[in-house]
């Protein structure tokens, strides 16, 4: 005898979360589950732990039990992803999928909580009214969204003051206000909260940008800088990204939907546990719930005519291909994910980056997107920039040395020594393109323990990223240099992780049922009552952060589905 | 991985190597992060011991690799040397390292299977990640003994928070009292109280 419930949700992330807390808030009783663990409060009080975050990456999936393979192009057979797997097991936790448990990716994330533009809704378009059509490339499968940002901006306010963004507006309703973002869309109110603190080398990157004439301005963050509903306020302790929040400050789903939807009584968890299918009726059109291994690894079935998948872009798109749901083959394709172009620098004075957080930061947006200027690399959409004062500890410093200093013996303590006081770092998200060439699809080789097949990225970076990472690290050099950098380096160019936890596009939104999976609703085209939400629902990819535009659209979903829109 | 808790060490003894072992891989931590009067190194830091707790915790395969590892190099060392790693002066030391990391692996270990077979190259890189590690961990991990590694560079450790006089360029952090997840602990015992709320829920 089968368990039935009213609705599923899978995952309870940025996305999951947010449809969980709405739904159980209307009275609707919803079985959620999350591959990882509820964290404990002892786990969140004491984070302070760079071995078992950074070098261990406790909170994200290991490659052991949750394999994923990659390779660059069709010719190539995919391996576990080698810029992360080694003896030592998974590394480099920024580029692995992102962390599992209840809050998902909002458990560690920095928090950098963007707004599109009107642009970044309609960025083909764009492109080709500028450009005309032969600046895209054969293989790209560019589209504008399906909605703009007048369509959005109700649920980007919600998101601000239901879950809280700390930050200063900088353009309500056409009055531009001096101290936010001078290019945003207009809001209709501000942030629920004024600006965090930032670390002390922040002020040293604004005035060297606006001696540039640039105008920089701070980061909106999800992180509390007062306390504000469920939030209590930042103490600016430094392990920030990457890290679980002791004292509630990062607007984490966990702590925000989660608890929320928990305290209605309505919403049920099941941790620890992996959905392996989504099952269909008979003539394959409705779903009617999912299949999911628990804790031991014994099979259980749960029926609902409402499932909505919420567990990241990539896993969302491995379980579709899993129940061989495929969108007429759209499903899996135009992966896109950002690149950083990470760089360091090393200061005059002592900076302390181990203060404060990542993501309290000033950012320039004068490049962003369509605002990049015509130049000669072929850069034809550019990307935010974004000052790094904070959030470095010492293990990752020893991982971003700059090229000339010897990784072992006298020298390399000496430098370690003498300037992980004067560190900063500068960096962008620049998106890569959509484009035939790059998808997501079932390994063929490589199974997990429970015989489910592993996820297979084959993508590579194309001209566009690094004639892009290449125009901005001249950039971010020239703002160094300005600062009075001592030191200037980079990381590799193109860098050699194909993961940022930026991934989208994998089961896009459209209208054409010919042409996307799902709707605008996040509603899968081929199957009613399913629902496959989050970053894989972008056409396209923004040169800002996803996190808040994807909230967004969870929002728009769960009204959607309690039929208020 | 269980959380670490603040065990008290057993003075010798070690929970994976034998005593030789245990003397290598200090004498090959010694090289990476060296030590000098008034700079502290790996050895004041007592990497060793994390790397011995680390590997009775890890996978199998890690701790053959360590064992593969050492038996190549203190064959390497008898064979151009007739004598073991550890006995040999430090200027030879570093020229049998440097021999063994050329080219230098500047990022992750190899990947999978082609780890292994990199042989003495993919050992260094691991023994110098790990000793990267036993330097900066929280000394709850066996490293960073007496936060001797945070002190090498400067960095206030396991803190709640800063303050704004604190967050100016050119402060010295070296004023600010080290602090480890053990004192996290203490001053902020769980069950005080001021525990926020995070939403109830069971594991199944």
């Amino acid at each position: 005898m089968s368990e039935r419930v009213a609705a599923i949700v899978v995952g309870l992330g940025a996305a999951g979360g947010v449809i969980a807390e709405q739904l159980a808030s209307a009275g609707v009783n919803v079985l959620a589950f999350d591959k990882g663990p509820m964290h404990s409060p002892e786990e969140f009080r004491y984070k302070h732990d760079e071995v078992r975050y950074y070098s261990r990456g406790q909170l994200v999936p290991q490659l052991s039990t949750d394999p994923v393979t990659w390779r660059p192009n069709e010719g190539t057979r995919a391996r576990l992803l080698p810029w992360a797997s080694g003896v030592l097991g998974n590394s480099e936790p920024l580029h692995l999928p992102p962390s599992i448990g209840p809050g998902g990716g909002t458990l560690h994330w920095g928090g950098a909580s963007w707004r599109h533009r009107e642009s970044d809704f309609t960025m083909r378009s764009t492109i080709i009214e500028r450009f005309g059509h032969d600046v895209l490339t054969d293989d790209s499968t560019m589209v504008d969204w399906p909605l703009h940002y007048a369509d959005l901006e109700p649920y980007y306010d919600r998101v601000e003051w239901e879950l809280g963004v700390s930050g200063l507006a900088g353009n309500v309703r056409g009055d531009i206000c001096g101290h936010g973002n001078p290019f945003e869309e207009p809001r209709q109110r501000g942030y629920p909260m004024p600006p965090l603190r930032r670390a002390a080398a922040d002020d040293r990157f604004r005035a060297a940008c606006l001696r540039l004439g640039m105008q920089p301005f701070q980061q909106p963050a999800a992180i509390a800088s007062i306390p504000y509903k469920s939030l209590s306020p930042c103490e600016s302790c430094g392990f920030c990204h990457g890290y679980l929040c002791h004292v509630n400050a990062k607007q984490s789903s966990r702590v925000t939907s989660v608890a929320a939807a928990l305290a209605t009584g309505n919403l049920d968890i099941r941790t620890a546990c992996r959905i392996f299918r989504v099952n269909r009726d008979a003539a394959e059109a409705r779903v009617t719930g999912v299949s999911y291994f628990d804790s031991e690894g014994v099979a259980h079935d749960v029926q609902s005519d409402l499932v909505v998948l919420a567990c990241y872009a990539l896993e969302n798109s491995r379980l579709l291909l899993a129940s061989e749901i495929t969108g007429n083959g759209e499903v899996g394709r135009h992966f896109m994910t950002h690149s950083f172009g990470w760089c360091n620098a090393v200061l005059p004075e002592y900076s302390n980056p181990f203060m404060a957080s990542l993501v309290a930061a000033s950012v320039v947006d004068d490049f962003n997107g369509e605002l990049v200027p015509d130049n000669d690399d072929g850069v034809i959409w550019g990307s935010v920039i974004t000052s790094i004062p904070g959030d470095l500890q010492p293990i990752e410093a020893a991982h971003s040395l700059p090229p000339q200093v010897p990784r072992w013996g006298h020298a390399f303590k000496h430098w370690l020594s003498e300037n992980y006081r004067r560190l900063f770092g500068i960096h962008n998200q620049i998106p890569s393109f959509p484009s035939r060439r790059h998808y997501c699809d079932l390994d063929p080789h490589v199974r997990d323990r429970f015989g489910q097949p592993a996820l297979r990225i084959t993508h590579d970076w194309a001209d566009h990223d690094v004639a892009a990472l290449r125009y901005f690290e001249r950039v971010k050099r020239r703002i160094c240099e300005e600062m009075g950098a001592l030191d200037f380096w980079t990381e590799p160019l193109p860098p050699p992780y194909h993961l940022s936890t930026h991934e989208v596009g994998t089961h896009r939104m459209g209208e054409d049922p010919g042409a996307s999976v799902v709707d605008v609703f996040g509603e899968v085209h081929e199957c009613r009552g399913l629902y496959a939400v989050g970053g894989g629902q972008f056409p396209t990819l923004s040169g800002y952060n996803p996190t808040e535009t994807l909230q967004a659209l969870a929002y728009l979903s769960a009204d959607h589905i309690l039929g208020k829109t | 991985m269980p959380l670490s808790e603040p065990a008290a060490e057993p003075q010798s003894g070690w929970r994976f190597m034998t005593d030789e072992e245990a003397g290598t891989v200090e004498a090959v931590t010694a090289r990476i992060v060296p030590s000098e009067p008034g700079l502290p190194g790996a050895r004041e830091a007592q990497v060793v011991r994390f790397i011995d707790r680390a590997l009775s915790e890890s996978s199998a395969e890690l701790g053959a690799a360590y064992r593969t590892g050492l038996s190549e190099l203190e064959a390497r060392c008898q064979r151009e040397h007739g004598v073991s790693f550890a006995a040999l002066e430090e200027g030879v030391q570093d020229r049998v390292l440097l021999d063994i990391d050329t080219p230098p692996i500047l990022t992750n270990p190899l990947g999978g299977e082609e780890a292994i077979a990199h042989g003495l190259r993919t050992f260094f890189a691991i023994v110098r990640e790990h000793t990267v590690q036993g330097m900066f961990c929280d000394p709850v991990y066996g490293g960073n003994h007496e936060a001797v590694g945070w002190r090498l560079v400067g960095f206030p450790g396991a803190q709640w928070g800063y303050q704004p006089d604190q967050m100016v360029a050119g402060y010295d952090s070296t004023v600010i009292p080290v602090k480890t997840l053990a004192d996290l602990r203490r001053e902020r015992p769980l069950n005080d109280g001021s525990m926020p709320h995070h939403g109830s829920g069971s594991d199944t």
